[in-house]
C-alpha cells in the first residue's frame, strides 16, 4: 500500500481534504445498466488507514493524484500543498492496525 | 416450501427478480451484468445493488480510494467483473428485509488474482448488532485465510472461475468446493445476526483483512434448502455462465 503517513487521525483528514479540494467537489457516477451519468457530490478521498506505529496512512492509490500532486489548493481560505508521489511511503499489510482483529479473535480452523 | 418452488420436470424457471425474490426471500445476490455504478471514468466500482433474491442489499465504497476496480468484459464470457485489490477495496451496506438469522449462507462466483497472500480470500464480513449469545462478541466473519490456500488452489487455481459457497450456523460450518470456511464467535445457539446488520464484500469493514479477488456474483442471506439452493445455482449459471459444484 502506497501512501503518505501522518502522526494523527486529524492530521490525516486534514490531508484528504487537500485532496479533495484538489479534485473538485463533484464526480460523475454512471450506472452502467442504463448508461446515465449523473453528477454527485465527490466522496471522501480515503478514510485515513490506522498503523500499528499509531499513525495513519492516507492511500495515493491510483493515477488520478497523479495530476494533482504538489498543487497549492485553497482550503477554507488557506493555501494547502497536495502532497507529492515522490514523499509517499509503502506500508507492507502487516504495518496496518489490524482494529477489527483487536475485537474479533483470529479465526480457528 | 415457502417461496414457491416449482417441482418436477415441468419447472421453468426464468430467473427475473420476481421470481427470485419469491423463491429465495431471504437472500441477496449481486451479479455484474447489473446493479453496477462505476466511477473514476469507469474504472472502478462504487456501488452494486444487489438485484435478484427478496433481500436489499446494495453495497457501496465508503471512499474513493475503497472502490473496486471495474472491468466491463473481464469476467468470464466477456461479461463484467469487479476485482478487490486486496489492499484497502471494500464495499459494504446494511442488509434489510428480515435479517435475523441464526444460520446463514454466502457465496461468490469468483476467481482469486493472487494466491498464497495472508487473508487474500477475504469475502465477505459483517458487523452490527448481534443477538444474546454472542453479543460480546462483535463480528463475525467469512474467509479464507492463507492457511486454507492449498485446499482452495487444488480446486480452484489462480484464474479459474468457480462458485464458492458454504452455510454456517452455531453448531456448523460448512463448505463446498473444497473451501474451507472460518467462523468466528459462533457460539452460542441463539440468533446470529441482527434485522440491518452490515455486510461487506472483498474487505472487512473496518480495515486491517482484504481479499485480492474477481467476482461476477456473490449472494448473503439465510441457509438455503437444499431445493433453493438448487435454484440459485441454477440463477448464478444463468447470469454467470460458471456452473455450481
Amino acid at each position: 500500500m502506497i501512501g503518505h503517513v501522518y502522526p494523527t487521525r486529524r492530521a490525516a483528514l486534514d490531508a484528504v481534504e487537500v485532496i479533495d479540494a484538489a479534485l473538485g467537489p463533484t464526480e460523475e457516477l454512471r450506472d452502467e445498466d442504463t448508461g446515465q451519468v449523473r453528477v454527485v457530490p465527490r466522496k471522501p478521498w480515503a478514510i485515513p488507514v490506522p498503523l500499528r506505529t499509531g499513525a495513519f496512512l492516507v492511500p495515493w492509490r491510483n493515477e488520478r493524484l497523479v495530476a494533482i500532486a504538489g498543487r497549492v489548493v485553497d482550503v477554507k481560505g488557506v493555501p494547502k500543498v497536495v502532497p507529492s508521489l515522490a514523499s509517499a511511503v509503502v506500508i507492507a499489510p502487516g504495518d496496518v492496525e489490524p482494529a477489527a482483529v483487536a475485537l474479533e479473535p483470529e479465526p480457528q480452523i | 416450501m415457502a417461496g414457491g418452488l416449482r417441482s418436477g420436470g415441468s419447472a421453468r424457471w426464468l430467473f427475473t427478480r420476481e421470481e427470485s425474490a419469491r423463491i429465495l426471500p431471504q437472500t441477496a445476490i449481486v451479479v455484474s451484468r447489473e446493479g453496477v455504478v462505476t466511477a473514476d471514468a469507469g474504472t472502478t466500482v462504487d456501488s452494486w445493488a444487489a438485484r435478484y433474491g427478496g433481500l436489499t442489499w446494495n453495497p457501496v465504497a465508503p471512499a474513493a480510494t475503497n472502490r473496486p476496480a471495474w472491468s466491463a468484459a473481464g469476467g468470464p464470457g466477456g461479461q463484467p467483473m469487479i476485482t478487490g485489490d486486496g489492499v484497502d477495496n471494500v464495499i459494504e451496506a446494511a442488509i434489510t428485509k428480515g435479517s435475523q438469522w441464526d444460520q446463514y449462507e454466502l457465496g461468490a462466483v469468483l476467481s482469486r488474482v493472487a494466491p498464497n497472500v495472508t487473508d487474500a480470500w477475504l469475502l465477505f464480513h459483517f458487523a452490527g448488532s448481534f443477538v444474546a449469545g454472542i453479543r460480546d462478541q462483535p463480528g463475525n466473519l467469512w474467509h479464507m485465510t492463507s492457511s486454507t490456500t492449498t485446499a482452495i488452489g487444488t480446486s480452484n487455481p489462480t484464474g479459474a472461475w468457480a462458485h464458492w459457497n458454504g452455510s454456517m450456523m452455531a453448531a456448523e460450518v460448512s463448505a463446498r468446493r473444497g473451501a474451507t470456511l472460518e467462523a468466528q464467535n459462533l457460539s452460542g445457539a441463539s440468533g446470529l445476526v441482527s434485522d440491518g446488520i452490515t455486510g461487506a464484500l472483498f474487505g472487512r469493514i473496518s480495515g486491517g483483512q482484504y481479499g485480492n479477488v474477481s467476482m461476477v456474483a456473490a449472494h448473503v442471506g439465510v441457509k438455503l434448502t437444499p431445493a433453493q439452493r438448487l435454484y440459485l445455482n441454477a440463477l448464478l449459471f444463468a447470469k454467470t455462465g460458471v456452473v455450481s459444484a
